[in-house]
């Protein structure tokens, strides 16, 4: 085994050579494409070690074996999953809750009284694509299994406009996981749509008779938000 | 590969590489029972599902990780499809006669196919170098281990009591002997072609 080309990788990927070694280096690699070869799988070699040693790795393959546990033993034993950890500790407050909710059932708002959604718009940027054009449509016209199916095959990565309307589609259609899902997702960045997806996520759990949750959601609507109003009526209504 | 258009399902990868609870629960609620299902009516119980899933998600999470992964198909689809190749290669491996392999269906997307060969590549290369690891020696073995979970090279040099520029140069060529090892497998160059 060639030991120096093994402490040359080393140097040079940790950037400890000097400008001109490194650029007697680079030329080597230009031209000799069995140093370059050893060069990337010592590179994969590195990566591989990297990832299999890493604590976040580790702390991935216990979380996997426990949520996977935790699916197992759930069909024994049916319970709700949990996606937010703020809904935690409300419990007690849900038993006294569920009481004074039949009781006033007649007066509960309903998902329906809120569902008035904003019209999407968004072809101007990609004319040419059917399936925004589609998703927009089907949108506008209240069809909304046919626009979830539509935004299903559009990549919206980083494009929380389209992970909103997606979000609202599939509330309607009561896929709730992966409506919850796209929500959180937006809720966790940035953007002007982060309040707007608290009230669709209190809008879900409204529409899956959760209150309790929703109201712990309309809560965290701030008042300079655009759905402010409508979250202290909803929140006034469900007190 | 670069410019094709990623899925929406991208998200499923994002949240398994970020160790997301909620996005893995969603995969166990939406994807998991589906191959559950397969996996029993094909000579295999739950236990055996979920053990093949977790070693999937993990293949997953290790190729996000160390490669990159883009999705540009649906997260369903090619999920189920890792499943269940991985599990008609079980039942090959465990009994020694020839198994018919069901005919793949043939309506199977092609972007899904081509994502899940390429974690597939990524998975056998995984396991090459998880073998090659195991022959580099005790002592290689060690120190890598020592160097990948600790901060600085300056505390490996520490704990071993010896100096910085030895570790530093027993990392490099222990790395080295694995990289060699990979490189004269016969698997390897089979793997490259």
């Amino acid at each position: 085994m060639d030991e120096e080309i093994y402490i040359a990788f080393d140097r040079y990927l940790e950037n400890e050579m000097p400008e001109e070694e490194r650029i007697e280096f680079e030329d080597r690699l230009q031209n000799n494409a069995a140093i370059r070869e050893k060069l990337e799988l010592y590179k994969e070699a590195t990566n591989f070690l990297n990832n299999k040693f890493s604590p976040e790795t580790v702390a991935f393959k216990d979380n996997l074996r426990a949520i996977s546990k935790q699916n197992s033993d759930k069909k024994q034993k049916p319970k709700v999953i949990r996606f937010y950890p703020w809904i935690t500790g409300i419990a007690a407050s849900l038993v006294l809750f569920i009481g004074t909710w039949v009781f006033l059932q007649n007066e509960t708002p309903a998902y329906g009284d809120y569902n008035q959604h904003e019209v999407a718009m968004f072809t101007e940027r990609g004319d040419n694509n059917t399936d925004l054009k589609n998703a927009q449509d089907f949108f506008n016209e209240k069809n909304f299994a046919k626009a979830a199916e539509s935004f299903s095959k559009i990549p919206m990565e980083n494009n929380p406009e389209l992970q909103y309307f997606y979000a609202v589609s599939l509330i309607e259609i009561s896929d709730y996981v992966k409506a919850e899902l796209l929500l959180h997702f937006i809720i966790n960045g940035n953007s002007s749509y982060k309040f707007k997806a608290v009230w669709y996520l209190a809008l879900s759990k409204l529409k899956q008779e959760m209150p309790n949750d929703a109201k712990e959601l309309l809560k965290q609507i701030p008042p300079d938000a655009e759905d402010y109003e409508k979250a202290q009526k909803l929140l006034s209504q469900l007190d | 590969m670069v410019d094709k258009k990623l899925h929406a399902d991208q998200l499923y990868i994002d949240g398994l590489l970020q160790n997301n609870s909620s996005v893995i629960q969603s995969i166990y609620k939406n994807f998991v029972p589906k191959v559950i299902h397969y996996v029993k009516n094909n000579s295999g119980d739950e236990d055996a599902a979920r053990d093949l899933i977790q070693e999937v998600l993990i293949i997953i999470y290790n190729q996000a990780k160390t490669n990159g992964l883009q999705l540009t198909c649906p997260f369903d689809a090619y999920f189920f499809l890792l499943c269940k190749r991985r599990w008609l290669n079980e039942i090959k491996k465990s009994s020694n006669k020839q198994v018919t392999m069901p005919l793949e269906n043939v309506s199977i997307d092609e972007s899904v196919l081509e994502t899940a060969s390429q974690t597939e590549i990524f998975d056998e290369k995984q396991a090459l170098f998880e073998e090659m690891f195991l022959q580099i020696g005790e002592k290689c073995q060690e120190l890598l281990k020592l160097s990948f979970v600790t901060k600085t090279m300056e505390e490996v040099a520490e704990k071993l009591n010896v100096t910085y520029a030895y570790v530093r140069k027993k990392k490099s060529l222990c790395t080295g002997k694995l990289t060699e090892l990979i490189q004269q497998s016969n698997r390897y160059k089979s793997l490259k072609n």
